[in-house]
């Protein structure tokens, strides 16, 4: 699933702000097309702060472009907010590993770590579960066929996304229904807790962890997240996506 | 006009005086998927110890205005594991291989040097004296010119290539630390190491990064290790300086030069942009036409006064 990593200087072609601090900008790219898991390094032409490019997860990518979904409230994030279409956007990617194939996969998304799932189900299919603290963080994006959970119940059940799994896991009528993987993206509690989840009921688990980079090309030995197995992983080179059971969450 | 970009690094050719810097470039190819690695002056490997080192725990980095904390930790895979999988593929570039080297104490020091002194792919090594001496309390070994010295000695009897040796600028005097690595035998200085630094999370009220305090890098430390270069090659203008801090355009790069370095290496930039290289050194040679400077190794030290 992994493909070639480039870097080039994309035009940005369309830009939207959904509202709860969202932005989405998609470019014209040459790179090899991305694969939902994957993530790309994005920096604007802003001079020399903040320095580093930013980790962003692909949320779409076809033959020529490339969709980018992310928060703002940092200083990177809030420069890339505000690309406009024709602006140019440094892209390095696709980086990293994507999610696996599997025939029944349940992906389950905290808050803003919905990208790669949404693209994941797009492109594979798949039951998405999504957890919002309300309805406005949500911004719409939404789509019928998930299964929405809120803090406050605003949008979907009231409860946590890991609340809504177990009961879902709890309501299937049959073992042929049962999901074969669980990948999810979010906070690592909210991870920690479906990974213990998916032990339980013996279903693989994937994870994705947003660790600090500053390369995400593998040079620098930033990134490092702890391992079960005793010392670190490279998040940029190993992952983004582990097998639950490997990392320390 | 043409520029004739090749320099003469302490006895090395270099097609071109840009070098990576150790740490912010792989330990072999890992670059290579984003530009051809053979038009660099020379490769600089991350880091490498005699045994395996896992590194710190996150968070090991830091962004600061117009700068990067690090505290990798020296994480490497070891000299042996680095022998067997990276060696071979920079042996394949056809460009000087130098590798970056340090241990915990002078023994394992030493013992680093030697055997990466046996590989017939290393051009030259890379001393990093910024690294803990466990054995005298964790003072790094380029802060104190007399644990510098013998230290520079046992290496330079441990190796035939061209041992070079990467000061640190934490110090009251550079020029103390030159004078110290050139009289136990260096035969290049790379000037210099990171600017310790940290940070402070105010919401956690806890210093950062991780081990309580950082290396700086980037575009904020130019000026400082400019003017250590400029010091170095002003106390001893024979030593060959391999200037290092802050570079991301090709006139950075021809201001070391101006300062008395022979070569330059990039680090952070390349975080920041992995094909940084070709674009500086495209920078350099227009630079150079533009000034009517056909060779830059003839501009080497020239913004001393009386050397121009
Ligand atoms: C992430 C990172 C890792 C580094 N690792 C090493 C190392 O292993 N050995 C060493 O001598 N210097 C190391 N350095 C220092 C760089 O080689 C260089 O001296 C420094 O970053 C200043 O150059 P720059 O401003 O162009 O980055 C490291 C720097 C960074 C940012
Ligand atoms: S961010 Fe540099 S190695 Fe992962």
């Amino acid at each position: 699933m992994e493909t070639d990593k480039s870097y080039e200087l994309c035009r940005v072609r369309e830009r939207a702000a959904p509202g709860g601090g969202l932005v989405s900008i998609t470019v014209e790219t040459t790179a090899p097309v991305a694969a939902p898991g994957q993530f790309a390094m994005l920096r604007g032409p802003w001079g020399d702060a903040p320095l580093l490019p930013r980790a962003i997860s692909y949320r779409g990518a076809g033959p020529g472009w490339a969709r980018f979904l992310f928060r703002t409230g940092g200083p990177g994030t809030d420069r890339l907010a505000r690309l406009v279409p024709g602006d140019e956007v440094a892209v390095a990617g696709p980086l990293g590993n994507a999610f696996p194939p599997a025939k029944r996969p349940w992906l389950v998304a905290g808050g803003v770590g919905l990208p790669p799932l949404a693209f994941y189900q797009r492109r594979f299919g798949g039951t998405l579960f999504w957890g919002v603290p309300t309805a406005s963080a949500a911004a719409g994006l939404a789509e019928k066929s998930w299964r929405l959970a809120s803090d406050d119940g605003s949008l979907g059940v009231r409860g946590t996304v890991v609340d809504l799994v177990a009961a879902s896991l709890g309501e299937l009528v049959n073992d042929a229904m049962a999901p074969d993987a669980i990948m999810t993206c979010g906070p690592y509690p909210m991870m920690a807790a479906l990974a213990r989840l998916s032990a339980a009921r013996e279903i693989p688990c994937f994870v994705s962890l947003e660790g600090k980079m500053a390369c995400g090309i593998g040079v620098c030995c930033g990134c490092a997240h702890p391992a079960t197995a005793g010392v670190y992983v490279h998040v940029c080179e190993k992952g983004p996506v582990f097998p639950a059971h490997e990392v320390v969450l | 006009m043409t520029v004739d970009t090749t320099v003469t690094l302490a006895g090395v050719a270099l097609k071109n005086p840009l070098m990576t810097a150790s740490g912010t470039s792989g330990h072999g190819l890992e670059l290579a998927p984003f530009f051809d690695l053979s038009i660099l002056g020379a490769f600089v490997t991350k880091g490498v110890s005699m045994a395996p080192r896992a590194g710190n725990p996150p968070p090991r980095l830091q962004e600061t205005p117009a700068g990067l904390l690090n505290a990798i930790g020296l994480e490497n895979p070891g000299v042996e594991a680095f022998c067997a999988a990276a060696l071979p593929g920079l042996a394949t570039l056809g460009i000087p291989v130098v590798v970056n080297c340090f241990g915990e104490d002078p023994e394992r020091t030493v013992a680093a040097v030697e055997a990466l002194s046996r590989e017939t792919a290393v051009t030259a090594l890379e001393l990093n004296v910024s690294c803990p001496n466990v054995k005298a309390g964790g003072i790094a070994f380029g802060t104190d010119p007399a644990v510098l010295r013998p230290l520079v000695e046992a290496c330079r009897r441990a190796t035939a290539k061209p041992l070079w040796v990467k000061l640190s600028p934490n110090v009251t005097s550079i020029v103390a630390m030159a004078d110290a690595a050139l009289q136990g035998g260096a035969d290049a200085l790379t000037c210099v190491n990171t600017l310790l630094g940290c940070d402070i999370d105010v919401k956690r009220r806890r210093f950062l990064p991780s081990p309580g305090r950082g290396g700086l890098s980037g575009p904020a430390t130019l000026p400082v290790a400019l003017l250590k270069v400029a010091e170095v090659h002003r106390a001893f203008p024979q030593a060959p300086i391999i200037g290092v801090g802050g570079i991301r355009r090709g006139e950075d790069a021809l201001k070391y030069l101006l300062a008395g370095a022979t070569a330059v290496q990039i680090g952070t930039a390349i975080l920041v942009e992995p094909t940084a290289p070709v674009r500086i050194l495209n920078e350099l040679v227009e630079l150079c036409e533009a000034l009517g400077i056909t060779r830059p190794a003839d501009v080497i030290g020239a913004a001393h006064p009386g050397q121009s």
